[in-house]
């Protein structure tokens, strides 16, 4: 008699016990995306700089409708609407990683589809073309100047000045000439406005003659 | 009752031994890929040439500018107080939790605002706060603060106001040395020091 009431307790806290273990595997929560690559493997392939399409080849890919291309318009409906690439589907930003979007781009993947994203500007594409090379997507490509300026920039490439404007991280100018010249000429400017002024403090005449002491 | 207290130690060893068996999760911190879009679409992670220029001027304690392009261009030129920390080396020294320790404001820039952005990714992703980008980079910092153009004649008072500011933060970047308009007739001062008359100080 004694020895079944311990017993019965006990039979109720492994069935609580199990059942909490249960609930917890059950309700952890698993991101449904995952990375298939580290920050430090993905740092390497930025450094590569191998998913840049110059915006004259792709001149080239839409008028030859060469196959095996596909291109994603990353900015918002009503831009796309106004103007957008010829063959350009439109896929905003913030519906990028939506699962029909994500299968798509699975079979982009499976059929090797080079995919070429673009936004207003290089910036925009960015950071998309980022998240979905960290997820192990390899297919994608950034138009370099994005579509203000494919739509406005010289696009013929014999008639490229030497540096492009579409490659945004070359330095505009001599940061540290026009420093120099500009901190010099500024100098020269002070100097010249007038002659050194000779300014002496005034201090005032002691007016006290003999100071006794004590 | 013996019996019943050996399966649950067993049934405990084997939980753990689970437990090991399990792969670590080691990038369990880390944001994952719709948060990292969803930081992509807050405007916040951009920072204004003027609003950097701005807080360079005040010497604002917490700014903390980081140039990510490589080291000759950063000998080269690199705004005042900033650090060289090449995109290659982002995430080596564990340089933001030191660096940040009193500085909250991390300010990431490059010649344009890619590579910034780039570093800027890869940080965010490790789960790293207060980080931003100077928007259009060095490129932009040339043409608004050191080369600013005067705003058309119509142009709105906030427009102008800027324009006074930047102008103001040319002079103080290029070396404090601002163009004084030379006034028509203006006299020189010459002040002189009269000699002093010592007379005999009596003491104690």
């Amino acid at each position: 008699m004694e020895f079944k009431h311990p017993n019965r307790s006990f039979v109720a806290f492994v069935v609580i016990f199990i059942l909490v273990i249960v609930i917890g595997l059950l309700t952890i929560n698993k991101p449904d995306l995952k990375y298939q690559r580290t920050t430090d493997e993905t740092l390497v392939h930025l450094i590569l700089n191998e998913d840049e399409l110059y915006p004259e080849d792709l001149v080239g890919i839409i008028e030859m409708e060469e196959p095996g291309y596909a291109i994603i318009d990353l900015r918002s409906p009503y831009e796309f609407i106004k103007g957008h690439i010829r063959g350009a589907v439109n896929i905003p930003t913030n519906s990028l990683l939506d699962k029909e979007n994500l299968k798509e781009f699975k079979r982009y993947a499976s059929d090797s589809v080079t995919v070429i994203l673009y936004g207003q500007t290089q910036l925009e594409a960015n950071g998309p073309w980022m998240i979905l090379k960290q997820m192990g997507y390899d297919n994608f490509k950034v138009l370099l100047g994005g579509y203000h300026y494919f739509s406005t920039g010289p696009l013929d490439f014999y008639d490229m000045p030497e540096v492009p404007e579409y490659l945004v991280e070359e330095p505009a100018c001599d940061y540290y000439g026009i420093m120099e010249e500009l901190g010099n000429v500024t100098n020269e400017e002070t100097e010249a406005a007038g002659q050194p002024q000779v300014v002496m403090p005034v201090r005032k005449k002691k007016e006290s003659v003999v100071e006794g002491g004590c | 009752m013996k019996k019943a207290y050996y399966i649950m130690a067993v049934f405990l060893l084997l939980l753990g031994i689970g437990l090991v068996i399990l792969p670590d999760r080691e990038h369990y911190d880390e944001a994952s890929p719709r948060e990292l879009l969803s930081d992509l679409r807050n405007p916040s992670r951009f920072i204004s040439t003027d609003k950097v220029a701005e807080m360079i001027i005040d010497q604002d304690p917490t700014l903390l500018l980081v140039d990510v392009r490589d080291m000759y261009d950063f000998l080269d030129y690199s705004l005042p107080g900033a650090h060289g920390i090449p995109l290659e080396e982002i995430l080596m020294y564990n340089w933001v939790d030191s660096l940040s320790y009193e500085r909250s404001k991390i300010v990431l820039f490059s010649n344009s605002d890619i590579l910034a952005d780039q570093a800027w990714i890869l940080l965010k992703r490790e789960n790293h706060d207060n980080i931003h980008v100077m928007k259009g980079g060095l490129n932009c910092w040339f043409e608004t603060i050191i080369q600013p153009s005067p705003p058309a004649e119509t142009a709105a008072d906030e427009e102008i106001d800027l324009y006074q500011f930047r102008k103001g933060a040319s002079i103080y970047f290029l070396g404090g040395a601002a163009p004084v308009e030379q006034e028509t007739g203006s006299q020189t001062v010459i002040v002189k020091r009269k000699n002093k008359t010592k007379v005999v100080e009596g003491g104690c």
